[in-house]
């Protein structure tokens, strides 16, 4: 009944290609286990500084293991893993973000009073999970390497758990990501039951051919494909399953919301990259219409909605929907071009929305007292280094010449326009125009608005703050000034995605 | 032997009453359980398959997905209790201090 599991499909464990996995995986217990012994002979504050090297080094490790991965190209776990080059670009993006974040969070997290170490082990548990997410080509495992990452990101949105807005983030992210889940896995038994198997690559080697109790599979799998982008729509916050993202980007720990706007986002694309492209080849002109609807109503709603946000976190919490729209875009145009258009667009759009979150949770200040618009006048004057930072974070989104979302965005275009979606295009490129206005409102209120009352003072800058807005600037103006090698490695993870 | 199709529609039945429950319910608590609803529709759905297919994997499958349903029930009862004692209610409707 079942089928015959292919010649490539190399039995065995090979714990290298899921090094980075274990050493993350390390590296977080390690630091549930100095938390412990270490409260006896030091004080919270340089415990958890303690626990913030440990989890550094961990990604920086985890990174270089990347590399011994690469060399180990092939099938783990029976098949479960694999490690090509679409899973090594989505490892050193998700890994690399991780480690941002973890410097970013050795600046946060003890000016807003929240310094405790299993902040960094939860974070380092959700990159695990992403990275299982990113390299399994097994329905078990993505939805486990899914679960892993959830449920972290879960505890870490309420995180200021005395918070009554930030616990109410976590309830909504926590109900709403369960409920996706659902749908998720429900879409995996459809697919189960048409395929009689949960390997995405056997599925697309044998078609789904199976008929249990003489049900249709075409059937079958139309329903899975309808659940299982319900269930990540709702991951990667596309419409018409944003209703959410508003409301957790605002209340949840501002450095989390950067982590959960950037990390799982990606992860979640990398899985329905797989999913749909891989095992639902065949059928992509049942599904195709769910991504194309998806990605204009992720554009205007997004965008339409972020026109009238006051409060900085919000309005990027909607620019993250439309964003989602640029990259369901690519998505839409299908084969080696969609694909690699959407890991690129992805690789910019971490760098800048992370750098953005970056700006915006230092100057929070203590209990996020600043976070409107209006805090933000005068900022570029006053501190001409962290104004220039946003600044290009968000000509970064806008989409200038110059930075990484620029060539994110004309890929994005070029390949929707060879893929003859014309109507699609034109949505989008007039979407990114009025994008412009509410992105170019917050350089207005830096440069151009004096500010009223009390000048707010900013914290102590810290050396690892300038160390992550340093290389999430780099990595935004290497993309947009030599895009070409970082689409090699897109077009490459693309190829051996869809061989 | 009862049919496939049978037990696909209890399936469904159960997932669309907990999607109900989901959507219609103002107690959080409820609403939590008719996520467990959901899921034990998806666990039906799969043990049938699995049987109809004459396989192993969808039976496996159903305990890594109770594994996981446990360790997000250990996870949410803490949020649930965290909201609970900085709101002091435990309905749905009250929960706007986030919102347009």
């Amino acid at each position: 009944m079942s089928p015959a599991i292919p010649a490539s499909f190399v039995p065995g464990v090979y714990y290298l290609r899921i090094l980075p996995e274990i050493v993350l995986s390390v590296f977080a217990l390690v630091i549930m286990m100095i938390e412990g012994p270490a409260k006896a002979i030091s004080t919270g504050s340089s415990r958890a500084r303690l626990s913030a090297c440990v989890a550094f080094i961990g990604c920086l490790v985890a990174l270089a293991t990347v590399w011994v991965q690469a060399a180990n190209a092939g099938d783990a776990f029976s098949g479960m893993f694999r490690v090509d080059a679409f899973t090594i670009f989505m490892h050193i993006l998700l890994i690399a973000a991780t480690a941002v974040i973890v410097l970013l969070a050795m600046d946060y997290l003890p000016q807003q009073g929240l310094d405790r170490g299993e902040f960094y082990a939860l974070l380092l548990f959700a990159t695990v999970g992403m990275g299982f997410m990113a390299g399994s080509v097994e329905l078990i495992m993505i939805f486990i390497g899914l679960e892993i990452s959830s449920i972290a990101t879960y505890v870490l949105c309420g995180y200021r758990r005395h918070n009554a807005q930030s616990t109410e983030a976590s309830l909504k992210y926590f109900l709403l990501g369960s409920f996706a889940t659902a749908f998720f896995l429900y879409g995996i038994a459809l697919l189960y039951g048409a395929s009689g198997t949960t390997n995405l690559y056997v599925m697309a080697a044998h078609g789904f051919t199976v008929s249990p109790g003489g049900i249709s599979h075409a059937a079958l799998v139309l329903a899975a494909a309808g659940l299982i982008f319900i269930g990540l729509g709702f991951k990667v916050s596309a419409a018409p399953f944003q209703m959410w993202t508003p409301d957790v980007y605002e209340g949840a720990p501002a450095l989390v919301t950067g982590f959960m706007s950037a990390g799982p986002k990606a992860a979640a694309f990398a899985v329905a990259l797989r999913i749909f492209y891989v095992a639902l080849q065949g059928s992509s002109a049942s599904w195709f219409w769910l991504f194309w609807t998806a990605a204009i109503l992720s554009m205007c709603i997004g965008n339409l909605g972020a026109l009238y946000q006051k409060n900085l976190k919000r309005m990027l919490a909607y620019s993250s929907i439309a964003q989602a729209g640029y990259v369901l875009v690519a998505f839409t145009a299908l084969g080696p071009g969609g694909a690699s258009a959407v890991l690129f667009y992805l690789a910019a759009y971490v760098a800048m929305n992370i750098g953005a979150f970056a700006v915006i949770s230092h100057w929070a200040h203590r209990e996020e007292a600043y976070v409107n618009l209006k805090d933000y006048a005068g900022l570029g004057f006053r501190f001409p280094w962290l104004g220039f930072c946003l600044s290009m974070f968000l000509f970064s989104l806008i989409g200038v010449p110059m930075t990484g979302g620029f060539f994110g965005k004309l890929f994005v275009f070029r390949t929707a326009l060879d893929a003859h979606l014309i109507g699609l295009t034109v949505i989008a490129l007039l979407n990114s125009a009025l994008a412009a206005f509410y992105y170019l409102r917050v350089i207005v209120y830096m440069y151009m608005r004096p500010q009223e009352g009390e000048p707010i003072a900013c914290a102590r800058n810290t050396a690892p703050l300038w160390l992550a807005l340093a290389s999430c600037l780099g990595v935004t103006l290497w993309l947009g000034i030599f895009p070409n090698q970082a689409l090699q490695y897109a077009l490459k993870g693309a190829q051996q995605l869809l061989r | 032997m009862v049919p496939l199709s049978y037990y696909l529609a209890l399936s469904a039945i159960l997932f669309c009453l907990g999607v109900a429950g989901f959507i219609f319910k103002q107690d959080i608590i409820t609403v939590f359980i008719s996520i467990e609803l959901m899921l034990n529709g998806v666990n039906l759905a799969f043990v049938a398959f699995s049987h109809a297919l004459r396989q192993i994997d969808g039976n496996i499958f159903v305990f890594f997905v109770m594994v996981v349903a446990a360790a997000e029930a250990a996870v949410g009862l803490a949020i649930i209790i965290a909201v609970m004692r900085n709101r002091n209610t435990l309905d749905v409707d009250q929960m706007t201090k986030l919102r347009d």
